[in-house]
């Protein structure tokens, strides 16, 4: 009880700082300019080394190499680093880790066989000098395609153990390269930059891929018969199906967040417009939108998936709206700034569901913003280069976007609440990027 | 299904058409058959050069009219020149006036027109370019033109794909506004996958905002 309690109270000191942050932001008033990320409060978080048979050795080092780069990619934690003295899987030391700075730390030992390692994993709450949780997890070979992701399961636990929130690491990113001239193809990604993975080869244009929540499907657009068509692709078999080839356009197909619906736009007569279809089997199309005088295209789900988030041009130049996903009148959330030409689209719904991020144009480039459903609490999320197409991650926090500017173009993951930033690719014109969901 | 049908059609009348102007010359007459002189007849010899350069000249219209069904109009230009200067007076000659009533129609059906930021309007400019459009698309109702949009590369990526289409679109529609008949188009939107300028200005922006006309039978002409 006493435990709940301080921990409680240190959660809202910490958050009052960072809304105290975050006001004195919005009162210089710079916010076109990007917030000013004010470093919040990060617990401190030490990973010991992992204690190990010499069976399983390899699996260890492997593991606790990815673990640590799962921790510091989490942005959530300052990581401590433990002093050679303090290795080992002894007796933990709470009160001389409490002094090093350290709230969270995470122990473990490896057992069972080379091509079955258990990895008994702790997490200690060093304030409070006592086990909060412990699980064993059967990983498998370090030589298995699944090793890595196996791995990233575990960091993305051991986060939700101490924040109560999802990890990001056992995701991955679709995208699409240029791969030639005017030609591109849809590539997958995991979250930290390994397993680069070819998805198509098509020779031909490619656009707008999305991944099933579970992971197994792609959905995508590609020129392959000559003309923009949606297509789904099995992942497994790599077995194409055209799910949308109207005369004129087929683009932006997404997933409703259970899996049974998908929602495109395709031409309507003169112009774009939003329909939904049920899956498997493909069936029932349902016009959602009636713009007639623009375009509307780009939908996103709602993590409820009772509402979309859409690009829409009724009144000339596109903006972002809110609508029931079942149909309804939209609501502009993307306000006109004064001094900005209005021009927003490829709105990404987060998660969490409190806030949607999409590209808008800012002094002359574009910039990812991201406002609350209802339009308020508008910021401007990045300041340099020509920031692009966001894709938030399972946590909420994160976002994958395309970034172009004076080092070239790469595909950059912002941290919102800590304003961290790092490079998923770069050297490579890629877009369009698409964050999964926690894959199962 | 249909497109590659009609490529196969294609195929066969640029074959045929190929056979029909260039395969039979008129033959060369044969020569005398005088065994006991040993004098060549001057008469027969211009008669020989005469075909020569009717054949070297039909050679040469063949040709163009290759260039021609292929789309070359530089090429098909530059043999039509050809001809005009070193084969005046030939069979060849007299068929140059419908191949380069041909060239100039392909190059008004290829014309760009050009549009504004982020707008699918047909300014003036583009009007009279359609305009004149219209016209050759009279002529020749069974022509079929892919009528491409594109965009500059400012727009966001998939944006600029509905973009591009209703550019594609309203340059269809301000076509068939022109009485021509909406059956002969299809459209295709390359958003900014395809500029035609290269380069981060006005200049270059403006080239890119376009819509292209690609022809599908040059036959039909």
């Amino acid at each position: 009880m006493i435990r709940t309690v301080r921990r409680s109270l240190s959660i809202a000191g910490s958050a009052l700082l960072m809304a105290a942050a975050l006001a004195s932001a919005q009162d210089r008033g710079d916010v076109r300019l990007g917030i000013t990320y004010t470093p919040g409060y990060q617990p401190g978080l030490v990973v010991t080394a992992v204690g190990a048979e010499p069976a399983v050795a390899d699996a260890a080092e492997a593991a606790e190499a990815i673990l640590r780069t799962d921790m510091a990619y989490a942005d959530r934690f300052e990581i401590i680093p433990a002093p050679d003295s303090l290795a080992g899987s002894g007796t933990i030391n709470y009160p001389l880790w409490n002094q090093l700075g350290a709230v969270w730390l995470v122990s473990s030992e490896m057992t069972g066989t080379p091509t079955g390692p258990v990895w008994r994993v702790s997490l200690h709450d060093v304030v409070f000098g006592e086990l909060k949780q412990v699980q064993d997890f059967f990983l498998p070979a370090p030589g298995d395609r699944d090793f890595r992701m196996s791995v990233h399961r575990v960091s993305d636990q051991i986060v939700r153990w101490a924040t109560g929130d999802p990890g990001i690491a056992a995701t991955r990113i679709v995208f699409r390269r240029k791969t030639g001239d005017g030609t591109s193809d849809i590539f997958a990604i995991d979250y930290d930059g390994e397993n680069l993975t070819r998805l198509t080869s098509d020779n031909s244009i490619v656009y707008s891929p999305a991944l099933s929540p579970d992971g197994g499907y792609l959905l995508y657009v590609s020129y392959v018969d000559g003309s923009p068509k949606v297509y789904e692709r099995h992942l497994g078999s790599g077995r194409s199906s055209l799910v949308s080839g109207v005369r004129g356009l087929n683009v932006t197909p997404i997933y409703s967040p259970d899996g049974a619906k998908i929602v495109l736009a395709h031409t309507a007569g003169d112009h774009t417009e939003l329909f939904e279809y049920g899956r498997g089997p493909l069936c029932c199309e349902r016009r959602l939108t009636f713009t007639n005088a623009g375009e509307t295209l780009n939908a996103a789900f709602s993590p409820g998936g009772d509402r979309l988030a859409i690009t829409s041009s009724p009144l000339g130049n596109p903006q972002i709206y809110v609508m029931p996903a079942a149909g309804g009148a939209p609501q502009l959330i993307s306000r006109y700034v004064f001094g900005e030409r209005g021009y927003a689209t490829s709105p990404d719904w987060s998660p969490r569901g409190d806030r949607i991020a999409y590209q808008a144009w800012v002094e002359n480039t574009f910039q990812v913003v991201t406002v609350n459903p209802d339009g308020g609490d508008r910021r401007v999320m990045t300041s340099s280069g020509s920031n692009e197409d966001p894709s938030w991650a399972p946590d909420g926090r994160h976002l994958v976007f395309s970034s172009a500017g004076q080092r070239g173009n790469s595909l950059l993951i912002l941290d919102t609440v800590s304003g961290q930033v790092r490079t998923l690719t770069s050297g490579r014109v890629d877009q369009l990027a698409d964050w999964s969901g926690s894959l199962p | 299904m249909r497109r590659n049908a009609s490529i196969a059609a294609l195929l066969i009348l640029i074959g045929a058409g190929a056979v029909a102007c260039g395969g039979s010359p008129p033959p060369p007459p044969p020569p005398p058959v005088v065994e006991d002189t040993p004098a060549p007849d001057p008469d027969s010899i211009a008669a020989a050069l005469a075909a020569e350069r009717e054949a070297a000249a039909m050679q040469l219209c063949e040709q163009a009219a290759e260039a021609v069904a292929a789309g070359d109009v530089n090429r098909a230009r530059s043999l039509v020149q050809e001809i005009n200067r070193d084969y005046a007076g030939t069979e060849c000659a007299s068929m140059v006036a419908g191949i380069t009533a041909k060239i100039d129609a392909i190059v008004v059906l290829r014309e760009r027109v050009n549009f504004e930021f982020d707008r699918s309007r047909i300014t003036d400019e583009a009007a009279a370019i359609l305009q004149r459009k219209a016209d050759v698309l009279r002529e020749h109702p069974d022509l079929r033109i892919s009528i491409e949009g594109h965009c500059d590369e400012r727009g966001s990526l998939e944006y600029n794909m509905a973009l591009g289409q209703r550019r594609a679109q309203s340059t269809l529609q301000y076509l068939t506004g022109l009485g021509i008949s909406g059956d002969m188009f299809t459209t295709v939107s390359y958003g900014e996958e395809r500029p035609v300028a290269q380069g981060a200005n006005e200049g270059a922006w403006a080239q890119n905002r376009r819509a292209e006309f690609v022809i599908g039978n040059v036959d039909a002409l």
